[in-house]
């Protein structure tokens, strides 16, 4: 999961980054509306989280770029503005969700799992495919009562093939999914890290559940 | 239904209330006038014809002869609405009355022989009437008058009744009249009063709907009234300035509730979502970087509410000042001294043109709030690679002070939001050291010295001055 933080304080920026990479997400954090705009045109975000009063480009501005670009990614408002105008504002022009500050982390977090589980039409924070059960809150593999441990790169690739079970994703899609914009991971390194996750699945007991297509990419067939 | 204290209703009170007394009074006055100008007009004819009747009343030798007929007189033999007349000697015996009182006699007072007296009795036939007594003396005869002047006359007195069923049913009729009139004449001035407020209030009524949908969440709509009333024209214009005012006013506090939210929200979040951070994974937080942030986050709000309090202090008059003399210059310079490492930092140079020997008599808190904050603000806003200009000029004992310094991205229309609670330029309100009070607090010291602070912005210069410092008296600049 990938998360974009457009956000002037820089404290709240850092906290926030830190806070959501710890939770396993790639996270990018930019000062202002321009380069806030510039990383959500290049890069393909499950999340971002947008403050309104922003230097150079304003929220609301960022936002109606981002609608008029068709950009994909659910957005959660991040602002001290808490009038019922500017929240219905906020959410008129194309927000998914609106929090006023300030709020807490937690509740931040769980605002984006909701988004998550809206987005890939899912119930509840656990996905079940074959058998293996898998949290997208806790961050974690459960096959038959036992914990499969993952590494943090590990447990992001099975997460995005999970949540788009059926559908081939390709290994340069996992990469950018998985890593910030200042991060590359090669495909070598993704079939390393898929290679290892099948090894973890086939020593709990699971059979292979991702296919390879060769030349297109892997697949969770559900 | 509820009665409602309305101008409608007052008006509607106060007219059929006055109508009415005034009414009811000229109505008792006339009918009283009636009343009696028609008892004395039958008192009158009764009279006349009581002489009418003594008239024919002739004393002859052979004693009185009385000529009257009933053919000429016949109402006083008819059965229907009789009239009654009887005469009697002065010994109170009666030897002459009218058909119509059969054996029945009228009512005879005993003395009265030379003027006459009315009174109201009632009439063989029951009815209520009303007679005369007249005493007189009864015409002599030619022959006896000539045979005997010195003759002794008997003074003779005739009782004259009739009923007064005609001047009753008359006076009843008036009062039904008057009766009826009264409430009509009342209910047709209600009617018109009605119609006539209705129609005067209209566009007052106007006003009153269209007040009724201003409310605390719109603003925005004004008074307009389609017809034109003079009396209304003035009333509405000032009402709709006071509403423009009531706006602006509301629109002010609005955008302050808001600034000051916004700028206590962000520290506030601030530490919240750090404090949060770094107690789920303390071992990962770089706890130097974490307690310097929370210092600054701290810092950021502890200014904030040190320029609010100040703030209420100042619009409170809770500051007291104490006046001395004051080198300016020096003091400048010591201010300056406080800034020159963030201006530095923009390469921005401060020139103080202010003359070593310039000595005001000011308090010298307030005065150092006013350069400071200036001072503050204009290295904070001053474009890079620019400088600084510290000017004065005295003039009639006073001293202006000229703080001007090169800006970008401010315009005229800027101006005058700048002395406002909390207004930046900057709507991202992103500026760690400043939350949009600096010139408000200005201001305010300004206002508590009686000083008078003008912006002025020509070409990028933004120039604020000071004007009305009070010079020293023994200063230089006086001689």
């Amino acid at each position: 999961m990938k998360i974009l933080i457009v956000e002037d304080s820089e404290r709240l920026r850092r906290s926030l980054s830190k806070g959501f990479s710890e939770l396993g997400y790639a996270v990018d954090a930019a000062e202002d509306g321009e380069i806030g705009l510039s990383y959500a045109k290049n890069f393909e975000y499950d999340i971002i989280i947008l403050d309104i009063m922003l230097p150079k480009l304003d929220g609301i501005s960022v936002l109606k770029e981002l609608k008029d670009f068709r950009i994909q990614s659910n957005i959660i408002i991040l602002s001290a503005k808490d009038r019922v105008k500017d929240r219905v504002n906020g959410l008129n022009f194309g927000a998914d969700d609106y929090l006023c500050k300030p709020f807490s982390f937690d509740e931040l977090h769980a605002r984006v799992l909701t988004l998550i589980r809206r987005a890939n039409s899912i119930q509840s924070n656990t996905i079940v495919i074959k058998n293996i059960s898998l949290d997208i809150q806790l961050k974690q593999v459960i096959f038959r009562n036992k914990l499969i441990r993952f590494t943090h790169m590990e447990y992001s690739i099975f997460e995005k093939l999970a949540l788009n079970s059926n559908k081939v994703i390709s290994s340069t899609r996992l990469s950018e999914s998985i890593s910030d914009s200042e991060t590359f991971i090669s495909n070598n390194s993704i079939e390393v890290h898929i290679s290892s996750v099948r090894k973890k699945l086939k020593h709990a007991g699971v059979d292979d559940v991702i296919e390879t297509k060769r030349n297109f990419g892997y697949v969770i067939i559900k | 239904m509820r009665y409602k204290n309305t101008i409608n209703s007052r008006i509607l009170e106060t007219s059929i209330f006055g109508v009415g007394i005034f009414l009811i009074f000229v109505g008792l006055t006339s009918f009283s006038a009636i009343n009696h100008y028609l008892q004395d007009s039958f008192d009158s004819n009764l009279l006349t014809k009581a002489q009418v009747l003594v008239t024919l009343f002739e004393e002859k030798e052979d004693g009185y002869e009385f000529e009257f007929a009933d053919e000429i007189m016949p109402e006083f033999s008819r059965s229907k609405n009789p009239e009654y007349f009887q005469f009697w000697h002065e010994n109170g015996d009666h030897f002459e009355k009218s058909n119509s009182l059969f054996d029945t006699d009228l009512p005879y007072t005993e003395g009265l022989i030379s003027s006459y007296q009315f009174g109201d009795l009632t009439l063989p036939n029951g009815k209520n009437g009303r007679m005369v007594q007249i005493g007189f003396t009864p015409h002599l005869d030619d022959g006896l008058i000539a045979s005997d002047g010195n003759r002794n006359v008997e003074n003779l007195v005739l009782v004259l009744a009739r009923d007064t069923i005609s001047i009753e049913a008359l006076i009843d009729t008036m009062a039904l009249i008057l009766i009826l009139t009264v409430p009509s004449i009342l209910l047709v001035i209600a009617f018109i009063v009605r119609y006539a407020v209705r129609r005067g209030l209209k566009p007052l009524n106007e006003v009153n709907i269209q007040l009724s949908e201003i409310n605390g969440y719109d603003l925005s709509k004004r008074v307009e009234i389609k017809s034109t009333v003079a009396d209304l024209e003035g009333v509405i214009t000032v009402l709709n300035q006071v509403l423009d005012g009531i706006q602006k006013s509301f629109q002010r506090e609005q955008r302050f509730s808001s600034d000051v939210a916004h700028e206590l929200r962000t520290p506030i979040a601030e530490l919240m979502n750090m404090a949060e951070v770094a107690a789920k994974w303390p071992q990962k937080v770089n706890h130097e970087e974490f307690y310097r942030d929370a210092l600054d986050s701290s810092k950021k709000l502890h200014l904030i509410v040190d320029s609010l309090l100040e703030m209420a202090r100042c619009k409170a008059g809770n500051i007291i000042l104490d006046f001395s003399q004051i080198k300016i210059r020096y003091h400048l310079d010591d201010i300056l001294l406080r800034y020159e490492q963030c201006a530095q930092k923009k390469r921005v140079f401060f020139e103080n043109n202010i003359d070593e020997n310039l000595e005001i008599y000011s308090s010298e808190l307030a005065l150092d709030m006013i350069l400071s904050n200036l001072l503050s603000n204009t290295v904070e806003y001053s474009a890079i690679d620019s400088h600084i200009e510290i000017n004065q000029r005295v003039e009639f004992g006073k001293v202006t002070l000229s703080i001007t310094n090169q800006v970008e991205n401010l315009d005229k229309d800027d101006l005058p939001h700048m002395t406002e609670s909390m207004w930046r330029k900057d709507q991202s309100r992103s500026s760690e050291d400043h939350i949009g009070l600096g010139l408000t607090l200005v201001q305010a010291y300004c206002d508590m010295l009686n000083f008078k602070m003008n912006i002025q912005l020509e070409k990028n210069r933004l120039t604020v001055l000071i004007i009305g410092i009070n010079l020293v008296k023994k200063n230089s600049y006086l001689r």
